[in-house]
This record gives C-alpha cells, sequence and structure tokens, in this order.
C-alpha cells in the first residue's frame, strides 16, 4: 500500500515537471494558429486557433524580417563557424596533447587565461576591429570571432591525453606523415568528441544575440535571435500569433536537429562539466 | 580541473619525447592566429579603450577615469544588484529542481522515464528569444499565467511591468528554461553511479531516502558545485531575458551588467566607459567563480 502511495507521488511529480516544461512549446506552436483575441484575451483559449494563414500572411509581408532568409543565415553561420571551430580546436589540442615543443606552456598558460574572460570584454574592440576591416553586416563578422573556441581547445586536448600512444608510435614506424597520423587515424578514433564539440559549438552560434544585434543592421543579413528580437520590437500594432508562428518556425531546424542526432546533444551537453 | 593542476598535468607526462618536426607549430598556427586576433588582441585594446576617452575614433588616456566614473554610477550598481539578487534566489531554486526532478527520473520504478526526460529536455532546443517572448505573453496582464492565478481565486500580477515583480518574471522564464538542462547533467552522473553500491546499500538495510541522501547527493556534489559556478556565470552575464521581456525596466528594477554595457556602448557610444563596465564584470566572474571552488575545496577537506 505505502510502495502504491508513494509510486503515485513520484509520477505525480515527475508529470507536473514534465507539463511545465512542455506547455509553453505546446502553447507558442498553438499560438502560432490564433489570433489576438485568442491569445491574450478575457478567456485562455488552450487548443488549434484558425489564423494559421492570417498569420503566415502577415509574417510574409511584415516589411521589417525575412524569417526564412534569417533561418537560411543561422544555419549556414552556424555551420561553417562549427567546421572552422571544431578543426582548428581539434588540431591545437592534439598539439598541446601530443607533442613537447619550444613554448608550449606559454602559450597553453595564455590559453588558458583567455577561458576566464568572458566574452562581453571583447564586444567593443571587436566592433571597431570589423569595422575598419568593412565586415560590418556581413557574416564574416559573426563567423570569425566565433572561430578560436578555447573551450574546444581544452576539451579535445582533455581527450587525446588519454589517446592511445601506441597506435601514433606504430603509424611512425611504418613511415606516416604526422599530418597523415593525425588526419588518418587521429581524428577518426576522436569522432565521440568531436561531435560532442559540435553540438556545443553549433547551439553557441546558433543562440546568440548580443554580437549579432550589434553588427547586423540589414533585414537579408539577421540570424534568428536577432530577426526574433526586431521582429518584436518594430511591431506597432499587435500581432502576437504572427511572432509567435515566427518563433514557432524558428524553433523548427532545431528540433529536427536533434530528432537526428539526439546522442550526441547529450553527449555535448555533458562535455561540457566533465572537464 | 583547476588552473594550476592543468598547468602540472602539462608537465607530467614522462612519455612525450620532445619532437624535432615542425608538425605540432602546423597544427596551432591556425588556431593561435585567430586567437590572437580575435581574442588575445581585443581583450587588450579593451583595456586600453577603459583607460580612455573615445573621441572621434581616437583614444585619449585617461587613466582610471572611467572606472571612477563606474564607482559612482547608481545605474551600475542597481544593475549589479539585479543579477545578485536573481544569483541568489534563482539559482540555489533552480538546482534544487534539477537535483530533486534528476533523482526522480533516476528511479527505477517510474515508467515511461525516455518520455519524461525528452519533455525536460526540449527546453534547451527552444532559442532564447523565442522562449523570452513566449514568455513575454504568458506573463502579460491579460496572459496565461495570470488567467491560471485566478482560477485559484488569485490577484491578478503586473509581472512585466512592475518594479517588484520583474525580477521574478526574468527568473520564472529562466528557471523554465535551464532546469532541464542541468536535470540532463545531474541524471547523466547520477546514471553513472554503479549500482552495485546501491545493492550492497540495500543488503545493509538502507532505505531508499538514506541511499539518496548517503550515496547519490555526495556522489553528484562535483557536478552541482560545476552547475552552480556555470549558473553564477551566467547569471552575470544576463543578457537576451531582460533584453527581450523587460528591456531592463521598469526603472532599473531588471536591469543588468550586461544589458547597461550594451545600451551605453551601441546606443550611446560611450567605448571607454562601456569597456570599464565589461572588465568589472570580468574581475568579478573572475574572482566569484574561484571563490565558489575554493570554498567547495575548503569543504571537501573537512
Amino acid at each position: 500500500m505505502r510502495q502504491k502511495l508513494s509510486d503515485g507521488l513520484l509520477h505525480l511529480v515527475v508529470m507536473i515537471g514534465f507539463l511545465i516544461s512542455v506547455f509553453p512549446i505546446y502553447w507558442m506552436f498553438i499560438a502560432s494558429t490564433q489570433n489576438d483575441q485568442q491569445i491574450l484575451g478575457e478567456s485562455p483559449y488552450l487548443w488549434i486557433g484558425r489564423s494559421l494563414r492570417a498569420n503566415f500572411h502577415a509574417l510574409m509581408t511584415n516589411g521589417s524580417v525575412d524569417i526564412f532568409r534569417a533561418i537560411l543565415n543561422s544555419i549556414l553561420i552556424a555551420a561553417v563557424t562549427t567546421l572552422a571551430a571544431v578543426m582548428f580546436s581539434t588540431m591545437a589540442g592534439y598539439a598541446f596533447a601530443r607533442y613537447r615543443f619550444p613554448g608550449r606552456e606559454t602559450l597553453f598558460v595564455l590559453v588558458l587565461g583567455a577561458l576566464m574572460i568572458p566574452a562581453q570584454v571583447t564586444l567593443i574592440p571587436l566592433f571597431i576591429l570589423m569595422s575598419h576591416l568593412h565586415l560590418i553586416d556581413t557574416w564574416w563578422s559573426i563567423i570569425l570571432p566565433a572561430v578560436p573556441s578555447v573551450f574546444g581547445v581544452f576539451l579535445m586536448r582533455q581527450a587525446f591525453l588519454s589517446f592511445p600512444v601506441e597506435l601514433i608510435d606504430a603509424a611512425r614506424i611504418d613511415g606516416f606523415s604526422e599530418a597523415a597520423i593525425f588526419f588518418r587515424i587521429v581524428v577518426p578514433l576522436a569522432r565521440p568528441t568531436i561531435s560532442a564539440l559540435s553540438i556545443i559549438v553549433f547551439l553557441g552560434s546558433w543562440t546568440n544575440l548580443l554580437w549579432p544585434l550589434v553588427v547586423l543592421n540589414n533585414t537579408s543579413s539577421y540570424t534568428i535571435p536577432v530577426a526574433l528580437s526586431i521582429l518584436e520590437s518594430v511591431q506597432t500594432l499587435p500581432n502576437y500569433g504572427m511572432v509567435m508562428l515566427a518563433a514557432s518556425i524558428a524553433t523548427l531546424p532545431m528540433l529536427i536537429l536533434f530528432v537526428f542526432l539526439r546522442r550526441n546533444f547529450i553527449s555535448g551537453i555533458m562535455s561540457g562539466y566533465s572537464r | 580541473m583547476g588552473v594550476r593542476a592543468q598547468a602540472q598535468s602539462l608537465n607530467s607526462r614522462p612519455r612525450l619525447r620532445p619532437t624535432r618536426t615542425a608538425a605540432p607549430y602546423g597544427f596551432l598556427a591556425p588556431f593561435i592566429v585567430m586567437f590572437g586576433i580575435f581574442l588575445v588582441y581585443p581583450i587588450v585594446y579593451s583595456f586600453l579603450i577603459s583607460l580612455s576617452h573615445w573621441q572621434s575614433g581616437h583614444l585619449v588616456f585617461r587613466g582610471l577615469f572611467q572606472y571612477r566614473l563606474l564607482l559612482e554610477d547608481g545605474e551600475f550598481w542597481d544593475s549589479l544588484l539585479n543579477v545578485g539578487i536573481i544569483l541568489v534566489v534563482q539559482v540555489p531554486i533552480m538546482l534544487g529542481l534539477a537535483a530533486v526532478f534528476a533523482s526522480l527520473l533516476n528511479s527505477r520504478r517510474l515508467r515511461g522515464r525516455a518520455i519524461f526526460q525528452l519533455g525536460f529536455f526540449l527546453p534547451v532546443l527552444i532559442d532564447m528569444v523565442a522562449y523570452s517572448l513566449v514568455f513575454s505573453f504568458l506573463l502579460a496582464p491579460n496572459g496565461l499565467l495570470n488567467h491560471f492565478l485566478g482560477i485559484f481565486g488569485l490577484p491578478h500580477i503586473n509581472w512585466l511591468n512592475s518594479a517588484t515583480w520583474s525580477k521574478v518574471a526574468i527568473m520564472l522564464a529562466m528557471t523554465w528554461h535551464w532546469t532541464g538542462y542541468n536535470v540532463i547533467i545531474l541524471l547523466g552522473a547520477m546514471q553513472s553511479i554503479p549500482t552495485e553500491i546501491y545493492e550492497a546499500a540495500s543488503v545493509d538495510g538502507a532505505n531508499p531516502v538514506r541511499q539518496w541522501a548517503s550515496i547519490t547527493l555526495p556522489l553528484v556534489a562535483p557536478i552541482l558545485l560545476f552547475e552552480s559556478v556555470l549558473s553564477t556565470i551566467g547569471t552575470l552575464q544576463l543578457f537576451t531575458e531582460p533584453y527581450i521581456l523587460t528591456a531592463g525596466g521598469p526603472e532599473h528594477s531588471s536591469m543588468t551588467p550586461v544589458l547597461y554595457l550594451y545600451q551605453v556602448a551601441f546606443q550611446q557610444f560611450h567605448f571607454g566607459y562601456a569597456s570599464a563596465i565589461a572588465f568589472a564584470v570580468a574581475i568579478l566572474i573572475a574572482v566569484l567563480s574561484i571563490l565558489q571552488l575554493r570554498v567547495s575545496r575548503v569543504r571537501a577537506t573537512l
């Protein structure tokens, strides 16, 4: 009897937490089909409305934000950032973990130091730098500063510290060049860590608002977070359904990615903690 | 692993022989070049700007003038106080909730674990701006949360436009978004505890609550500590939620240092002053995270 009671309580508490976690997401999708009366009216409405078409039309003709363009921008920026950041971090992490060379300690301490400094410190100098390079309003202004991932170097170095040395030595005896050892033996075996880091970098690029807000001023260059924030701020007439539709559409790529890469997401988030 | 431990582990690898090839430099070059241009140079430059007055593209050296100004700036202190309050209230609540739900989700008696876990993970996938927008509607005067409170006869609360409630609104939103994230990490740590330990404890007659208190909690304590350090850093850097939900208002009641920095730098274009804010926040973050790790180390040795 007592066992049953505590089992019931367990399921009830977990259920409440589950509903609170899921409800705002459910509501976001539902609200994108509703009109303003249903979203912020006198009586709440919790089911699919009939205004999806109207909201979609409003979103397409709003004139300040092109949500599909923003999704494309976000995907391409995050993809290029991830590719470059992960590759450079993997190479640097490998060098720190697997070689002894003059200047290693100094460089490593410098990199360690940078890990302690929050990103906002570089905001203003980067803005000035990007202005001088005439990169304001371009993808490069977002991608370039995100490429040197100090965290990535640490994560990869950590992974390579426990990498079997025998494999590398054997490959050297077989006459492999250092580059061949890295690309043909080390990288394939480090794939779990590499994919975890990829997820971390991708998510970081995808959700970044502050820096893109500073350097992007043009509708055609907006990323998703910037586009959503602008959509909310430029509205003169309230159109809440349209905003929720935009938020829903912007959420879909990440949900789809998650469906395909579920394990990597979890391990990516975990690896940030296992240092 | 602390900075010193990292540095030590660097020197204690006897198997590595000094290499005569240029290979390590080749592997390091792309990262180091980008690191120098887009991280080291901006950090140094930022510090120089914070010691100067920015005049039409030129730096006029002013020493610690900006920092002295900062010490007397009420809005800056308000913003620090705001994140301080959020830090002290929200982070413990969130981590407490995360510990409870991770433990419950780890229970073998729970049916449908996979689906529940997925539900807790979902908020992580929602973009910060998107979820802030959702909450700006849910917390509106006529929003769902107030309707919900009405069911219990509670009065409507002006979540986003009152100085008392604006911080609470931000904390609610943050807790929704980040609790699941922390649950997933704690759950991972709990699942890696060998079941033999629990079996041995059962044999010794320890009930589930006792097992939780003497096995689960101590073993995930380091993860909880790490989560608290990361949450502290994240809270001190809070920007997106107040930017979307309240714009720092009303009357700075939800202003945060980074939002203030953004306004000073890119709406008023006081680069020197904004850089001083940035460094003040950086120092605060460094001090607090070192302090947290220190305290835990002292506690661990007791």
